[in-house]
C-alpha cells in the first residue's frame, strides 16, 4: 500500500536533491522535476478516483504511534481532489516559474510549496498544521523575495511580518486548545471539546477561539487583513501568485474548515459568516476602482476567499453542502491560476495595457472571458453550480441577510470583472502584428480554462435533468464554432444559418412543437427569431470573429430558458443567455460601454430572479407549477423578486437605462434578435409566475388592487415613458430601441390584467412585436450599412434608392402605430377591451394617449429616412443585401398572416388561457372575427375594404395627379451664401423641439442620470474603501490587533 | 506562589511589550526584535501549559516503555508534559528561521532602498 505520507515527503525530499541533480544539468534537473510531479498527480487521482467511487478515507499514522503522539494524515475524496488540483497546477507552474527565474531556488521553493500544502490539507494534527503554514509561509516569503519583479521585496517583507505574528496567534491558540483538551489530534479534540463544561473552560474556548480566527482572517486575507495579499498579488509575477491559488490557499482554506469543525457554538460562526461575507462585499468593492490588473486580482482573491469563508459555518453545520462548497474553491483555483497565467503572459499592468488584449490569440482569447466568467459565477462554469447549491441551503434556513450580502457581492465583481473584460473587447490595432506567446505561457492558462469549462459542464450535467435535444444541438455547434472562430469569413455564418434554420424546421415540423402552451408558443419566437437574425446576418458585414458562435449560444441558451425543466434549467439559461448576448452587444463598435451597463443590470436582474427562485427553493419547490404551493408571504416576495427581476430585464421605467445603448450599439445583425426575442424571454417568466401564483394571494387593497394593478401601471408608464424619449432621438436604431422597450411595457400592461383578454392581447402582441420590430430593425440595419451613419438628419429621400426598404417600414410603422388594416389593430383592440372589461379605464385613457404619441416618432422615420430629398452623397446607395430583403420579406409574410387571420395563433391560445386565468373570454367567429361583448370585427373583412381604398386612391391619385417636377437638391438656389452648419437646417434635426419645450422634463432622461448619481457614489466609496490598504505594514499590523480586541470584546459582550 | 501563573505572567508581558514594539517602532530591525519578543513570550507560554510543580523531566530511558509509562507519568504529574516541550522546540527552531528570514528582508531592502523606516516601505497600496 503506498502511504499517502509520500505526496509530502517526495517534493520535500526532491527540493533537496534539485541542487545536485542542476550540477548535473538543467535539462536533468527539470525533467526530474516534471516526471516527479505527474508521478504524485497520478497518485492523487488515483486516489480521488478510488475514493470516488467510494473507498473509505485513507488514514496514515506516522511515525508509528497513535495520535497524540504521532501524526495522523487522512485522505478522503476532499483531500484527494485538492491534492489534484494542486499538482495538476505544479507542472504549469514550473513551467511558468522556469520562463521567468531560471533560478534553481525558486523551483526547489514551488516543491516546498507544494509539500506545505498538501500536508495542510491531509494533516488531523493541529501542531503540524502550524508546521505546515510556516512551511509554506516561509516558502511563499522566499519565493517573493526571489523574484526579479521589483515590488516583491516590499510586498514580501509586508505579507511576511504580518504572517508571522499571525502563526504566533495561531500556535498560542493550538497551545491553549492542547491545554483544555489534552491532545492535539482534531478528531479525538472534536470528541472531547464536546464535552467541555464550565465557565474557565469555555473562556479559554473564546481566547483560543479569538486567536484562530484572528490568524486564519490574516493567512486567508480577509478583510480589513487582505492588505499586504493584494500588495504580493501586485509585487511579485503573477505566475509566483498562481503557483499559491492553486496549493496554499486551498490548503489554508481546507485547515481553516477542519478546524472551525472543532469548535462549539454558533455565536462563533455567525462572526466567521461576517468576516467572510464583509471581506466578499468589500473587496469586490475595492477592486471596483482599481486600475492596476494584478492587485486588482489580488483583491478578487481576497473576495472569492470570503465567498468561501461566508458558506464554511454552514458547511459545518450541514445546511450547505461540502461538494457546493468544493465546487467554489475549484472553480477560484482553476479560474484565477488561468487569469494570473494570462495576466503573466500579457504582461499589462494598467487596465488600458488590456485593450484589445489577445484578440489575435484564439486560444488565450477564449481562455481569458472563460477564465474570467467562471469567476464570476455563470453558467456553465463549477462556480454557478457551486453558488447556486449554497444559496438553496441558506434559503433553506431562511438565511436571507446571508443570502443578500452574497448576491449583492457577487454584482459588483460583475462591475469589475466585466470592466476589465471590456478593455478586452476593445477594438485591437489590427495593423500591430501578432504577438508571439511562449508555448509554455499558453498551456497553462488554456488548460486551466478548459478543465473548468469541462468540470462545470459536468457537474451541471450530473445535477440538472435532461436537457431537450435541440438545445443541445444549438449550444454544442455554437460551442464549436466558437472554438473555430478562425474559420473564413462567410462560413461560420452560413454555419449558424443552417443549424438554427434546421433547429426551427425540426422543432416546427418532426419536433411536434404545440404553440397552443405557452413554452411552445415562446420557444417558436425564439426559433424563428432567431433563424431570421441569422438570415440576416449573412447581409452584415461580421462585427468580430466568434459572432456567429456566440449567437448560436444565445439561441441554444434561451431556448433552454424557455424549454428546460425546473428551475435549475430555467435560470442556467437565463445566466447563459446573459453572458452570451453580453459578449455579442460588445462586439459592437462603440458596444464595450453599453454592454457592460447592459451586463450589470443583467445581473441585477438575474440574482432578483435568483432571490425569487430561492424563496421557493427554499420550501423545496423545484419547478415553477410548484410556485402555486407557496402561502402568504412566501407568495408575495417570491412574487415581487420575480416580477421585479423579469422587469429590469425588460427595461421597465426606472431600470431602462440599460436598453437604449445597448440595443443601438449592438452590431446591427443582433438588434433584431434582442428586441425581437430576448425582450420576450421576461415576458415569459412574467407568464410562468403569473400563472403558478394564484392572483388573490397577492391582493393587497380590495377592488382587486394590488402588486398586479402596479405592474399595469409600471407597464403603461414604461409604454409612455419610452415614447416620449424616443420622439427625440436624432439615431434610427436608437429611437427603434426605445419604442422596442415601450411595447414591451405595453405587453406587461396587457398580462398584469389576468384576464382572458388581456393574456390574448398581450401574447398577441408579443408575437406581433417580434415581427414587426425585428423587421424594421433589420430595414434600419439595411439603411445604415448602405449610408453609412445612424443619424436620421443625415438620410431623407432614400424611398427612390431603396424602395423595398421603404415599404418594408411603412408596412413595419402601420403595424407598429395600430391602426387598420394591419395585426397593430388588433392587438390595440384587444388591449383596451381587455382594459375596459378589467374596469381600469384611466390606465386605458392613459395607455390611448401614449400610442397616440407614438405616431410622431414612426412619422418621423418614415419622413427623415425615405422622404423628402436625396442627398447628394447618397445618390449611388444601392437596397439593401438580399439576405436582409428575404428576412424583412419572410417577417412582413409573418404580419400579413397575423393581420388577416390572427385566429391562426389565438386560436391553438385560447385553452391554454383559460385555463389559467379566469373572466370574459374572447369568441372566435366565422371568417376569423372576433368578438368580445363588448364589439366584434373581422381582420379579414377589414383587410379587404381598407386594402381596396388603398388601391382605389393609389390608382385615383396616377390618374388624376398633374405630371410632377422633382426637384433635387442642386436645384435650390442659395442667395450668394451657403448656410452652415447644415445639420441644424435640416428639417429632421431635432425635429420635436416644440414638445421637448412643451413636456419638459418628461423628455429628458432623468432615470439615467439617477443612476449615473448612484454610480457615483458608489464608486466614491469604493474609493474610500480601498485607502483602507494603506501600504505600509505597521497599520496592517494594527489592523491585526484591533481586529483582535473587536473580536475579543464582541465575544465578551456575546459571553455575558 | 504559583509558578505556572508567573511564567504565564512574564509570557503575557513578552507578547505585549513585542506587540508594542510592532506597532509603535518605525525601523524594520526593532519591529523585527518585536516580533522575535512575541515569538519567545509564546514559546513560554508553551512551556507554561506543560509546567506541573515540583515534577521531572519527561526522560525515559527506555523507548519501548514510553508509550506505557510514559501518559501515565504525565498523568500522575510525575513529569512535566513532553509534548509541550517538543511543540516549542520545533517552534523555536521555525521562529528563527522566520527572524532570520525578515531580517534578510530588511537588509535587502536596505541595500535597495537605503531606508530602515517602514512608512518609507510602501510604494505598492490601495
Amino acid at each position: 500500500m503506498v502511504d499517502p505520507v509520500l505526496l509530502i515527503a517526495v517534493p520535500i525530499g526532491l527540493a533537496f536533491l534539485l541542487p545536485l541533480l542542476e550540477k548535473l544539468g538543467r535539462g536533468l534537473a527539470l525533467a526530474v522535476h516534471l516526471f516527479v510531479l505527474l508521478i504524485l498527480l497520478g497518485l492523487a487521482a488515483f486516489w480521488a478516483w478510488d475514493a470516488w467511487g467510494g473507498a473509505e478515507a485513507i488514514v496514515s499514522v506516522t511515525g508509528g504511534r497513535a495520535a497524540p503522539l504521532g501524526i495522523t494524515l487522512r485522505l478522503g475524496l476532499a483531500e484527494a481532489v485538492l491534492a489534484v488540483v494542486a499538482l495538476l497546477a505544479a507542472p504549469f507552474a514550473l513551467l511558468q516559474l522556469d520562463r521567468h527565474e531560471q533560478d534553481v531556488r525558486a523551483r526547489m521553493l514551488q516543491l516546498v510549496l507544494l509539500a506545505g500544502a498538501l500536508g495542510l490539507v491531509m494533516t488531523r494534527d493541529l501542531f503540524n498544521t502550524f508546521v505546515f503554514i510556516e512551511i509554506t509561509g516561509i516558502a511563499t516569503y522566499a519565493l517573493a523575495a526571489l523574484g526579479r519583479e521589483e515590488g516583491g521585496l516590499e510586498a514580501g517583507l509586508k505579507y511576511a511580518l504580518l504572517g508571522a505574528v499571525a502563526s504566533a496567534f495561531l500556535l498560542l491558540g493550538i497551545g491553549v486548545l492542547y491545554k483544555t483538551t489534552g491532545t492535539l489530534d482534531i478528531d479525538r479534540m472534536a470528541v472531547l471539546l464536546a464535552e467541555v463544561k464550565g465557565a474557565e473552560a469555555l473562556l479559554a474556548l473564546s481566547v483560543v477561539f479569538v486567536m484562530l480566527l484572528v490568524g486564519f482572517a490574516a493567512e486567508l486575507k480577509l478583510i480589513p487583513l487582505n492588505g499586504p495579499g493584494a500588495d504580493l498579488y501586485e509585487g511579485v509575477e503573477p505566475g509566483v501568485a498562481a503557483l499559491l491559488v492553486a496549493t496554499v490557499v486551498n490548503g489554508m482554506l481546507f485547515t481553516f474548515y477542519k478546524v472551525l469543525a472543532l469548535l462549539p457554538g454558533d455565536a462563533w460562526l455567525t462572526a466567521v459568516s461576517g468576516l467572510g461575507a464583509v471581506t466578499f462585499v468589500g473587496a469586490n468593492l475595492f477592486a471596483l476602482r482599481q486600475t492596476r490588473v494584478r492587485r486588482m486580482l489580488g483583491y478578487s482573491s481576497s473576495a472569492q476567499l470570503g465567498l468561501v469563508v461566508t458558506l464554511l459555518p454552514f458547511v459545518v453545520q450541514g445546511v450547505v453542502p461540502l461538494w457546493a462548497a468544493g465546487l467554489l474553491v475549484l472553480n477560484h483555483a482553476l479560474a484565477k491560476g488561468a487569469l494570473l497565467w494570462l495576466s503573466s503572459a500579457h504582461g499589462g499592468r494598467e487596465l488600458e495595457d488590456w485593450t484589445g488584449a489577445f484578440s489575435r490569440s484564439t486560444p488565450l482569447h477564449l481562455a481569458l472571458f472563460g477564465a474570467a466568467l467562471a469567476l464570476s459565477g455563470l453558467p456553465p462554469f463549477p462556480g454557478f453550480l457551486g453558488k447556486w447549491e449554497a444559496l438553496v441551503g441558506l434559503a433553506g434556513v431562511d438565511a436571507w441577510g446571508w443570502i443578500a450580502a452574497l448576491l449583492v457581492g457577487s454584482l459588483i465583481e460583475f462591475g469589475w470583472l466585466f470592466g476589465w473584460l471590456r478593455r478586452a473587447q476593445g477594438a485591437n490595432d489590427a495593423e500591430a502584428p501578432a504577438p508571439a506567446y511562449e508555448p509554455a505561457a499558453v498551456v497553462g492558462p488554456v488548460v486551466f480554462a478548459a478543465l473548468a469549462l469541462a468540470l462545470g459542464g459536468w457537474a451541471l450535467h450530473a445535477v440538472m435533468p435532461a436537457i431537450p435535444v435541440t438545445v443541445l444541438a444549438l449550444l454544442g455547434v455554437g460551442a464549436l464554432l466558437l472554438a473555430a472562430r478562425d474559420l473564413p469569413d462567410g462560413v461560420p455564418g452560413a454555419v449558424a444559418f443552417v443549424t438554427l434554420t434546421g433547429a426551427a424546421g425540426w422543432e416546427i415540423g418532426p419536433g411536434g412543437l404545440d404553440i397552443g402552451t405557452f413554452d411552445g408558443l415562446f420557444a417558436g419566437i425564439v426559433l424563428v427569431g432567431g433563424a431570421l437574425a441569422a438570415l440576416a446576418a449573412l447581409g452584415l458585414p461580421t462585427a468580430r470573429r466568434g459572432y456567429h458562435g456566440l449567437f448560436v449560444l444565445l439561441a441554444g441558451s434561451t431556448l433552454l430558458v424557455v424549454q428546460g425543466e425546473g428551475l435549475l434549467a430555467f435560470f442556467v439559461g437565463w445566466e447563459l443567455m446573459t453572458w452570451t448576448s453580453w459578449a455579442l452587444i460588445g462586439q459592437g463598435r462603440r458596444g464595450a460601454r453599453p454592454a457592460w451597463i447592459y451586463m450589470l443590470f443583467g445581473g441585477a436582474a438575474g440574482f432578483l430572479l435568483l432571490a425569487g427562485l430561492l424563496v421557493a427553493l427554499g420550501a423545496g419547490v423545484d419547478t415553477f407549477a410548484g410556485l402555486a404551493s407557496l402561502k402568504g408571504g412566501a407568495a408575495v416576495a417570491a412574487w415581487t423578486l420575480l416580477a421585479l427581476g423579469a422587469a429590469t430585464k425588460l427595461g421597465a421605467f426606472g431600470v431602462h437605462v440599460w436598453a437604449p445603448d445597448a440595443y443601438t450599439e449592438a452590431p446591427d445583425g443582433l438588434t433584431p434578435f434582442l428586441s425581437g426575442v430576448l425582450s420576450k424571454v421576461p415576458i415569459f417568466a412574467l407568464v410562468l409566475v403569473f400563472a403558478s401564483v394564484a392572483t388573490p394571494t397577492f391582493t393587497v387593497a380590495k377592488d382587486g388592487l394590488g402588486l398586479h394593478w402596479l405592474l399595469a401601471w409600471l407597464g403603461a408608464i414604461t409604454g409612455f415613458g419610452m415614447t416620449l424619449l424616443a420622439l427625440v432621438q436624432e439615431d434610427a436604431k436608437k429611437l427603434l430601441a426605445y419604442s422596442s422597450v415601450g411595447q414591451v411595457g405595453y405587453i406587461v400592461l396587457a398580462l398584469a390584467l389576468m384576464t382572458p383578454l388581456g393574456w390574448n392581447a398581450a401574447l398577441f402582441h408579443a408575437v406581433h412585436h417580434l415581427l414587426f420590430k425585428a423587421m424594421l430593425f433589420v430595414a434600419i440595419a439595411g439603411v445604415v450599412l448602405r449610408v453609412g451613419t445612424r443619424n436620421m438628419y443625415q438620410m431623407g429621400g432614400l424611398i427612390s434608392r431603396m424602395p423595398f426598404s421603404f415599404i418594408i417600414v411603412m408596412v413595419g410603422i402601420i403595424a407598429l402605430s395600430g391602426v387598420p388594416p394591419l395585426a397593430g389593430f388588433t392587438g390595440k383592440w384587444l388591449l383596451y377591451e381587455a382594459l375596459v372589461d378589467k374596469g381600469w379605464l384611466v390606465l386605458a385613457a392613459f395607455s390611448m394617449f401614449a400610442s397616440l404619441v407614438a405616431f410622431l416618432y414612426l412619422y418621423r422615420l418614415i419622413h427623415s429616412v425615405f422622404l423628402g430629398q436625396l442627398k447628394t452623397r447618397n445618390r449611388e446607395v444601392r437596397e439593401a443585401p438580399w439576405p436582409l430583403l428575404i428576412a424583412q420579406g419572410a417577417l412582413m409574410a409573418g404580419i400579413m398572416v397575423l393581420s388577416i387571420w390572427p385566429q391562426a395563433l389565438l386560436k391553438p391560445l385560447q385553452p391554454a388561457i383559460a385555463a389559467t386565468v379566469s373572466g370574459t373570454p374572447l369568441e372566435l367567429g366565422e371568417w376569423g372575427a372576433l368578438a368580445t361583448p363588448y364589439g366584434h370585427f373581422s381582420p379579414l373583412w377589414m383587410m379587404v375594404f381598407v386594402g381596396g381604398l388603398f388601391v382605389f386612391s393609389l390608382v385615383a391619385l396616377f390618374v388624376l395627379s398633374p405630371p410632377i417636377k422633382q426637384v433635387g437638391q442642386l436645384d435650390i438656389v442659395y442667395a450668394g451664401e451657403v448656410p452652415p452648419p447644415p445639420e441644424q437646417i435640416h428639417f429632421a434635426f431635432d425635429m420635436f423641439r416644440p414638445y421637448k419645450r412643451a413636456f419638459g422634463p418628461l423628455m429628458r432622461d432623468l432615470p439615467t442620470r439617477a443612476w449615473r448619481g448612484f454610480a457615483d457614489s458608489v464608486e466614491a466609496l469604493a474609493d474610500l474603501g480601498r485607502k483602507l490598504n494603506t501600504g505600509n505594514g505597521q497599520t496592517y499590523l494594527l489592523y491585526f490587533v484591533l481586529l483582535a480586541v473587536v473580536l475579543a470584546a464582541a465575544g465578551l459582550v456575546q459571553g455575558a | 506562589m504559583n509558578l505556572t501563573l508567573l511564567y504565564q505572567g512574564i509570557a503575557a508581558v513578552l507578547i505585549l511589550v513585542g506587540l508594542a514594539g510592532l506597532l509603535t517602532r518605525r525601523n524594520l530591525i526593532r519591529m523585527v526584535i518585536g516580533f522575535s519578543l512575541v515569538d519567545t513570550g509564546l514559546h513560554l507560554a508553551l512551556v507554561s501549559f506543560g509546567h506541573v510543580p515540583d515534577a521531572t523531566a519527561p526522560i525515559v530511558d527506555d523507548a519501548s516503555m514510553f508509550e506505557s509509562v510514559g501518559s501515565q507519568l504525565v498523568a500522575d504529574g510525575a513529569v512535566v508534559d513532553p509534548i509541550v516541550q517538543a511543540m516549542v522546540l520545533t517552534a523555536i527552531v521555525i521562529g528563527v528561521g522566520v527572524t532570520a528570514l525578515l531580517l534578510s528582508y530588511v537588509v535587502r531592502l536596505y541595500a535597495r532602498r537605503g531606508t530602515l523606516d517602514v512608512s518609507a516601505i510602501g510604494r505598492l497600496k490601495w
